[in-house]
């Protein structure tokens, strides 16, 4: 997994307006790179959300879809990535809202390690699988609210913004998140 | 490997973000990437959006005008039917029951009988 991506810029090192402005003149390359930039962000989220690995990655194409129709919208004195993963969230949870229950595909095919040996592969592979597990026990909010601050790192006020809840729900939502993580892993063996 | 959050962390735990961001890590980037924009192909413009929009328009007006003439020709349909308050009136004016009625008949009178009392 990459370092969250400092605010604004990153890769290229064009900042995130000059590229929404170049978007909405009409150059796909700059759409490319915003895609590029934020696409694990976006993915994770929606991932967090829909267990179906293939629903969560059509969730987050369907994401720059709506950001890329909604871009004139964007408040460009605004960050924004915080602007774009309220519409990962909320296409998430739409997805998962409007779609029957069906059977979830096996997670993790195609996860990313960084070339282990094989038994700290197995056992990385198995702690991930038990994590997901893990995570999709927990409430909805709690998901969410986790990895954006855990793992993308946004404050509790940015999430409280990007899920349109109070910051004190926020940090109780993390607060519990963790606590039922580590409950619901408290049985894992190294 | 541990995996144990602290839930009394006021700071993101980097053993929570190292493990759930690797359970979560998607993979595929530019497969990904390939396939948003394909499908930003197969966007509408903003001129069929708009079209869209104002067809999703015209058909809504069009639908409560034909529903506004159903509802009048309902309406109309269900009000007391015109004879009877004709035929009274027809009645207290001329001092003629039967003249309220030939006037009032909603069928024209038949001409055989008409020409045959004139005849007779």
């Amino acid at each position: 997994m990459s370092a969250p991506v400092a605010e604004g810029m990153s890769h290229g090192g064009e900042d995130d307006v000059a590229l929404v402005v170049r978007t909405l003149a009409g150059d796909r390359a700059a759409f490319g790179t915003l895609v590029q930039r934020y696409e694990e962000p976006v993915r994770r989220v929606a991932r967090a959300v829909l267990h179906d690995v293939p629903d969560a990655d059509d969730a987050a194409q369907d994401t720059f879809l709506t950001a890329l129709m909604k871009l004139d919208r964007y408040d460009q004195g605004r960050p924004f990535r915080p602007w774009l993963l309220r519409i990962a969230t909320n296409t998430a949870i739409d997805r998962r809202r409007h779609r029957a229950r069906r059977l979830t595909a096996p997670l993790g095919s195609d996860v990313s390690t960084s070339d282990p040996g094989p038994d700290v592969a197995a056992e990385r592979a198995a702690l991930q699988e038990r994590l997901r597990a893990a995570l999709h026990e927990l409430p909805e909010r709690y998901r969410i609210a986790i990895v954006l601050f855990d793992v993308e790192g946004f404050a509790h006020a940015e999430i409280a913004e990007i899920l349109g809840v109070a910051v004190g729900t926020v940090r109780s939502a993390v607060f519990h998140a963790r606590r039922h993580l580590r409950e619901l892993l408290a049985d894992w063996k190294e | 490997m541990v995996y144990s959050p602290n839930e009394f962390s006021p700071e993101p735990d980097s053993h929570v973000r190292a493990a759930l961001g690797a359970a979560l890590q998607p993979g595929d980037p530019a497969g990904f990437l390939a396939r948003v924009l394909a499908r930003v192909d197969d966007l509408p413009t903003r001129a069929e959006v708009a079209a869209r929009h104002w067809s999703r328009a015209a058909l809504a007006a069009a639908a409560a005008l034909v529903a506004g003439l159903v509802t009048g020709l309902l309406a109309g349909g269900t009000t007391p039917s015109g004879s009877s308050v004709d035929a009274d009136f027809v009645a207290s004016t001329t001092g003629s029951a039967s003249a309220a009625v030939f006037l009032t008949a909603e069928q024209p009178p038949d001409p055989r009988t008409l020409f045959t009392s004139l005849v007779e």
